[in-house]
């Protein structure tokens, strides 16, 4: 009998919000190791927020985060900087260094926490290139690439130090149909090749079919979770109508039928 | 009645608590990057962004302010020739023009073009940054966003300050002689010789000496305005016409203290 991994992550009743004002209470889950794991819902229900406070940005107002067994909201300063040095974060618009080229961008971890050489820093800067087809582009600067190229660029800074565990908030948000199902693949490739572990916030149906092994649903009204587990099971067999409705786009299908009948002539 | 009274004092401590959290935050910033200086010391900053922002600092601020000096000079000395002439002793105006430059205005002025001209773009920089996400990439990548984008900003200013004082001090006189020269027809060797016997060495280091804490103040206020700018375009506006406008009051509020204490000294 195989001993089961540890998670990679666990949230354990965790509350979050901002002073007062509570937007998502009494969370309970876990990430396990190798698998696309999404966090969805709704517009305005907390998805980055709950993203922000994995990742060690925000302090949450009650529970506890575990990131491979360690504690990223009871860490000391110290700890908390030297845990989300074990994860890559790729952020909505990229967040590239507007003063840096890309080159720079990619190569800033590598200076900061390695003693490579300024050659083997240059070949992996390359290499994190290479990985997301963005060859040749190490001398432009941020504001010269599009909205796709800043987020691969920005996930290409995010592999620098070779992350296991990697975060995306949004990757899919504007960008077009094509762009879209390139940045699929990469985050396929990545969990194939690599064994990465990976967390996306997103309400991109396409998208979360295409990648995702599991999903969480968070619900504004209830302030929790209201769904778990494979997209497609859910989506076919929750017992929860907003659920299914969320998943099938029901709410869109139904306004486009009546929109026909209303336009249809007699 | 007691009810009523415990009411108002609620209502005005309401009213204080974020006045006082608004007082404490400056001073939790600078904590947090005096925390960080032993850790600069031991790894050193990034000379790239050091070199960056000594040219922003002081080879491109450069022209403004030896621009700016040499009107303020030559604005001295007329308004010094109009009063000086009814006693008959322009040539005073050299002395006047002199120290004023050298004890004041030089650094006072050299300190408000470069809260302008720096302190509102390291507010509008990092507040721009946080608003792209570039401050949270830096803290999940475990940098200290505060000294990664103070430490250049602050050394920078501390090199380029004293240096651009020193040029808007020359810069002030030789305003004051052009209208020596021109308007009031002392010859140069006169003019020179007059200023030099009016200002020494001392009042001339003293004044200069007033640049780095103008240097730290204006780093600061900008740095801080900027972390702390809302998360949207107009907060980011905001946070760069706050840097300008609260450097330039610590800035006046320092230069008194430092006069007192200068008063001390008998300079």
């Amino acid at each position: 009998m195989t001993k089961k991994n540890k998670p990679e992550i666990e949230v354990k009743d965790l509350t979050i919000g901002y002073g007062k004002n509570v937007v998502l209470e009494n969370l309970n889950f876990q990430v396990e190791s190798g698998e696309i794991f999404c966090i969805l819902g709704g517009s305005g229900c907390g998805k980055s927020t709950l993203l922000k406070h994995i990742i060690g940005l925000y302090a949450p107002l009650y529970g506890d985060i575990l990131i491979k067994g360690n504690s990223i909201v009871n860490a000391d300063e110290q700890r908390r900087r030297k845990i989300m040095r074990e994860f890559g974060v790729t952020y909505q618009g990229g967040a590239l260094f507007s003063s840096m080229t890309v080159a720079e961008n990619i190569a800033l971890p590598l200076e900061e926490y390695t003693n490579l050489s300024e050659e083997e820093i240059e070949k992996t800067v390359e290499e994190k290139l290479h990985m997301v087809d963005l060859d040749g582009f190490g001398d432009y600067m941020p504001s010269e690439l599009s909205g796709g190229m800043s987020k691969r660029a920005g996930l290409a800074r995010a592999l620098a130090l070779d992350p296991k565990l990697l975060f995306f908030d949004e990757p899919s948000a504007g960008l077009d149909p094509i762009t879209s199902a390139e940045l699929d693949r990469l985050l396929l490739r990545l969990r194939d090749t690599f064994g990465a572990t990976i967390v996306v916030v997103t309400h991109e149906l396409d998208s979360v079919f295409a990648i995702a092994n599991r999903v969480i649903m968070l619900d504004k009204q209830t302030k929790s979770i209201m769904a778990e587990g494979s997209p497609v099971l859910l989506r076919d067999t929750s017992p929860n109508e907003k659920v299914r409705a969320f998943l099938n786009r029901d709410g869109l299908k139904s306004d486009v039928a009546e929109e026909l009948r209303i336009t249809e002539v007699p | 009645m007691k009810p009523k009274t415990e009411q108002q004092l609620r209502a005005i401590s309401r009213h204080f608590r974020p006045l006082l959290q608004d007082g404490t935050r400056p001073v939790e910033f600078i904590g947090r990057i005096a925390a960080e200086v032993p850790d600069l010391l031991r790894h050193g900053m990034r000379g790239r962004d050091f070199r960056y922002y000594l040219d922003l600092c002081g080879v491109q601020a450069l022209p403004i302010v030896l621009l700016i000096c040499l009107l303020m000079g030559m604005v001295m000395a007329i308004n010094g020739q109009i009063q000086l002439s009814k006693f008959g002793q322009e040539l005073l105006v050299a002395d006047a023009v002199g120290l004023v430059v050298v004890k004041e205005l030089g650094p006072l002025m050299v300190a408000l073009v470069m809260t302008g001209w720096a302190g509102s773009a390291f507010a509008a920089e990092i507040g721009t940054m946080k608003l792209d996400e570039q401050i949270c990439a830096l803290e999940t990548m475990g940098i200290r966003p505060e000294s990664f984008l103070v430490f250049p900003k602050l050394s920078a200013m501390l090199l380029s300050m004293p240096l651009l004082t020193i040029f808007g001090n020359v810069a002030g006189i030789l305003g004051g002689m052009l209208v020596g020269i021109t308007i009031m027809k002392i010859t140069p060797v006169a003019y020179w010789t007059r200023t030099l016997e009016a200002i020494n060495i001392t009042t001339f280091v003293l004044g200069v000496l007033k640049s780095f804490p103008f240097a730290i103040l204006v780093t600061f206020a900008g740095c801080f305005c900027g972390f702390n700018a809302a998360n949207n375009s107009q907060g980011v506006g905001r946070g760069a016409t706050k840097a300008v406008v609260s450097s330039i009051f610590l800035i006046v509020v320092a230069d008194v203290i430092i006069t007192v204490l200068y008063s001390f000294i008998g300079y």
